[in-house]
């Protein structure tokens, strides 16, 4: 697996958003990745012997050339998963309705969940017109997240039967809003409900990285059972792909671990061996105390959570000023 | 099946078995067919023979930095003594034996005041010995404390590195927080403990929040707890009703009608589960049965300033007034704890003998309420507000586990049913009909 | 191991090196460097002193605290307090204060 974030342009300024977060220091926003970087990044991904290509923003619909990005992809044989908000121009959506060879499939990030219903309005729009190409998203950021939205728009815009969840992870080194692990129990308690409810329609969960099972400790022993079959509790470098050309390990990461550009005659194995080599020293706590004796994690199960929420127990001072004697 | 008690609710009949965790809705003739459950099998007066506190509480001063005008510790004129450090450390070794002893997991220690972080340097000595012993004994500990909440960066970063659970004392927005939780020598309290709340909720300890409610406040219950979830997203919002003191009085605050209290209550409740957080009313039904409202009566062990060990962490003067007893031994360095011969018995007793509870559905959910404050008096409290809020909200949450919210909307709007619900001389499925 | 005093009776001054780190944990702390990773995992007792001269800057504000919690005399105190300080200091974890530039 590798993202490709071939845009820094995006229509909405989401609270939690990781990709703002990591401070597009760099990059001004709206920054396009060059054809060249995107060949080059498409190379890359090929010869790591990936076939799908995730393609990632900003609001990567935004980028001028994601028609031809797109038609690359499908030249090459390979298929294509956008990660969007949905809020596209009407020429790209469009061109994806006229597309059908189930090379492109998108993944929709309900953003419009609670906003205007303008928004929202515009959001349904498209997920009528995508249909099955489509299938929904969602970031928690609190236990009060509604999710039934979700599994309405799924049956009646007759999407994709799943539905991919993730947890608003900290930015190491930013600010954005974010879930609190000491809230994930309560998330967990939600989530429980909104699994049974999905299955009764037919619809599959998909968890993103950083879920852990302590999330879902008020189940029953069966049913965490087969929650630690459907979901594998993970955090890896994936790795990201930047406008730029530049490899991070993830968004939330994506500040203090960078390289420079995409490795000549070398795949996405070496790279994420490499960030995965660096970051192994930053690996000993998790997002508890309680995770240094969990057995979960004892048994390799769960790797402690996302390492940037683990990271945010980072403590430091600038004065930590003591006076010893002269003679120590 | 059995039941123990029968509630009317706007003329149908709430049937509750405690002991058997179930509850039904019926009608009169029901009601009337109703076979009666007795008292519980295991229930005697007789202590346990092996003392099996659920936690050590530690004391590590009364003094208080505030002065809020309902303390019921009379922390604003507390001594100032600080536990000694070897005291401390005393405590928390007695515990560390105790649970390898008796092959417990966790060492489980609260910190109680007035505001136990006015003794910041003991809580240190206390918490790092802890950590030290636990680890040295494969145990794993954890700490909670009861705080004001007016506290330094610093203390409060600690509190949040090393404490799990931190039962903070705010009373909401600023009008209420800063009229009734004023600072000696009467400064605003709000900004600081606003800060504190927030940071907290950032970090890995669970923060639960404590708001006392006034007839001021109480028609405000449901917008603060929007407000509280929405600002500092705690794990739970415990409500609490102002117990009336002479420096209360003085201050012109007033504890609310107990039917307003109990509306605020079931209002703040659906609010704040809507948002994952739990409302919590400490007299309310829980999940299981219990015999005792609070740690007392379970070996409760709460250590004082001085050394002596009581079943309770209220002063003495407390439960004094009421003509109870409650300490129970003494701990000293050195010697580690001695109990004082017929004290836990003494207190198990009490605890248990609720002569004017028994007929009562919340007997055992509140269990009489506090031991010191409430059922000790020896007068018949059955028409306190406390009771009557506490009727009000228990049969409502039995309702809520029947799935019958809109009759919770009915009976809540019925004055005249809500009266009926809570001044019944006995709710004791009768046996004779 | 002497090291040259700063001007003034109290010798010299040790302050955290810059990017360190640290993470409370259920017994122990961590101490990390930004790009390094982790560099110690600090049992009992050290994992107090490191806690104490996190907040405190004097040795008296530390050394009865420190005592009690060691099981420590006085003079054992202050050698296990100064062992540490020599070992970050060694290990570059603290540096001689005003150097961290």
């Amino acid at each position: 697996m590798a993202n490709l974030s071939i845009t820094s342009l995006c229509n909405r300024r989401c609270s939690y958003c990781f990709a703002r977060q990591w401070g597009w220091t760099r990059l001004p926003d709206g920054t396009h990745m060059a054809e060249e970087t995107f060949l080059s990044a498409l190379d890359f991904l090929e010869r790591s012997g990936l076939t799908q290509i995730r393609l990632l923003g900003g609001e990567p619909t935004l980028h001028p050339l994601i028609e031809r990005f797109l038609d690359e992809i499908r030249r090459r044989g390979l298929s294509a998963l956008v990660f969007s908000n949905g809020l596209m121009p009407n020429s790209v959506l469009e061109y994806l309705e006229g597309r059908d060879d189930g090379r492109i499939s998108l993944l929709i990030n309900a953003v419009t969940l609670g906003s205007s219903a303008e928004e929202s309005e515009n959001q349904r729009a498209v997920l009528k017109r995508l249909g099955g190409k489509a299938m929904l998203g969602v970031n928690i950021t609190s236990p009060a997240a509604d999710l039934s939205a979700l599994l309405e728009w799924t049956v009646e815009f007759k999407l994709a039967p799943f539905i991919r969840l993730g947890l608003a992870h900290p930015c190491h080194g930013g600010d954005n809003r974010h879930l609190p692990p000491n809230q994930y129990p309560a998330v967990g308690d939600r989530l429980l409900e909104f699994r049974e409810k999905a299955r009764r329609q037919g619809v599959s969960l998909r968890y993103d990285c950083g879920f852990v099972p302590c999330l879902f400790s008020r189940s029953g022993a069966e049913t965490l059972k087969e929650l630690l079959a459907e979901a594998q509790f993970v955090c890896s470098p994936i790795p990201d792909i930047l406008p730029d050309g530049s490899l991070i390990p993830c968004y939330p990461l994506g500040r203090g671990f960078q390289e420079k550009k995409i490795p000549a005659g070398e795949g996405a194995v070496e790279v994420r061996a490499r960030f995965a080599d660096r970051l192994s020293a930053f690996r000993g706590p998790g997002i508890y105390r309680e995770c240094e004796t969990c057995p979960f994690r004892l048994s390799g199960i769960c790797p402690g959570g996302c390492l940037a929420a683990s990271l945010k127990r980072l403590r430091s001072k600038k004065k930590f000023l003591f006076p010893v004697a002269s003679e120590i | 099946m059995t039941f123990s008690f029968a509630i009317p609710v706007l003329g149908e009949w709430l049937l509750s078995a405690p002991f058997s965790r179930s509850a039904a809705l019926v009608n009169d003739s029901a009601r009337r067919r109703a076979a009666f459950a007795g008292p519980p099998p295991d229930f005697h007066l007789r202590a346990p023979k092996e003392l099996d506190p659920l936690f050590l509480g530690i004391i590590p001063t009364r003094d208080c930095n505030m002065a809020c005008a309902y303390c019921g510790f009379r922390s604003a004129r507390a001594s100032a003594t600080h536990m000694d450090y070897a005291l401390a450390e005393a405590a928390v070794r007695w515990l560390a034996g105790h649970c390898r002893r008796r092959n417990k997991e966790t060492l489980n220690v609260h910190f109680f005041g007035g505001e136990p972080l006015c003794a910041f340097d003991v809580v240190e000595v206390a918490v790092h010995s802890a950590r030290r012993l636990a680890a040295e004994n494969g145990l794993v500990p954890h700490f909670e404390v009861c705080t004001n909440g007016f506290l330094t960066d610093e203390q409060t970063r600690f509190v949040g590195d090393y404490f799990h659970t931190v039962i903070l004392s705010f009373d909401g927005r600023p009008e209420f927080q800063n009229r009734n939780r004023r600072l000696k020598g009467r400064g605003r309290s709000f900004d600081t403990v606003a800060r504190t709340a927030r940071a907290l909720a950032e970090g890995p300890a669970q923060l639960c929040l404590r708001a006392c409610v006034t007839q001021d406040s109480v028609a405000r219950m449901a917008e603060m707890s929007a407000w509280f979830s929405r600002e500092f997203r705690p794990l739970a919002v415990s409500w609490e009703v102002l117990k009336p003191t002479a420096a209360s009085r003085k201050a012109g605050l007033l504890p609310p009608d107990p039917y307003d209290f109990a509306r605020g209550f079931v209002a703040s409740r659906r609010i704040l589960e809507q948002e994952g957080i739990r409302a919590v009313y400490a007299a309310d039904l829980l999940p299981e049965p219990r015999y005792t409202f609070c740690p007392m009566g379970q070996d409760a062990l709460v250590v004082t300033p001085e050394g002596r060990v009581n079943a309770c962490y209220l002063p003495e003067e407390e439960w004094l007034k009421s003509g109870l007893d409650l300490t129970i031994g003494r701990l000293t360095p050195g010697s580690g704890l001695t109990l004082l011969a017929g004290a836990r018995q003494r207190v198990f007793r009490h605890v248990r003998t609720k002569p004017f509870c028994e007929a009562c559905f919340c007997r055992w959910s509140c269990a009489g309420g506090c031991h010191v404050q409430h059922t000790a008096s020896g007068r018949d409290v059955r028409d306190s507000d406390f009771c009557i809020q506490t009727r009000i909200i228990t049969a409502c949450s039995l309702l809520h586990k029947l799935d019958e919210e809109s009759l919770v909307d009915e009976l809540l709007a019925d004055r005249a049913a809500l009266e009926n619900l809570a001044c019944q001389p006995s709710y004791l499925v009768s046996q004779s009909e | 191991m002497k090291i040259n005093p700063k001007p003034g009776p109290r010798g010299i001054a040790v302050e955290l090196a810059p990017r360190i780190g640290w993470i409370v944990e259920e017994g122990t702390v961590r101490v990390f460097e930004a790009e390094k990773g982790e560099l110690l995992k600090l049992g009992y007792p050290e994992a107090a002193v490191w806690d104490l001269i996190s907040r405190y800057s004097l040795e008296a504000d530390i050394v009865p605290k420190l005592a009690v919690i060691g099981g420590l005399n006085r003079a054992a105190t202050r050698a296990l307090l100064h062992s540490c300080l020599r070992g970050w200091l060694r290990s570059g974890i603290l540096v001689q204060a005003g150097s961290r530039g």
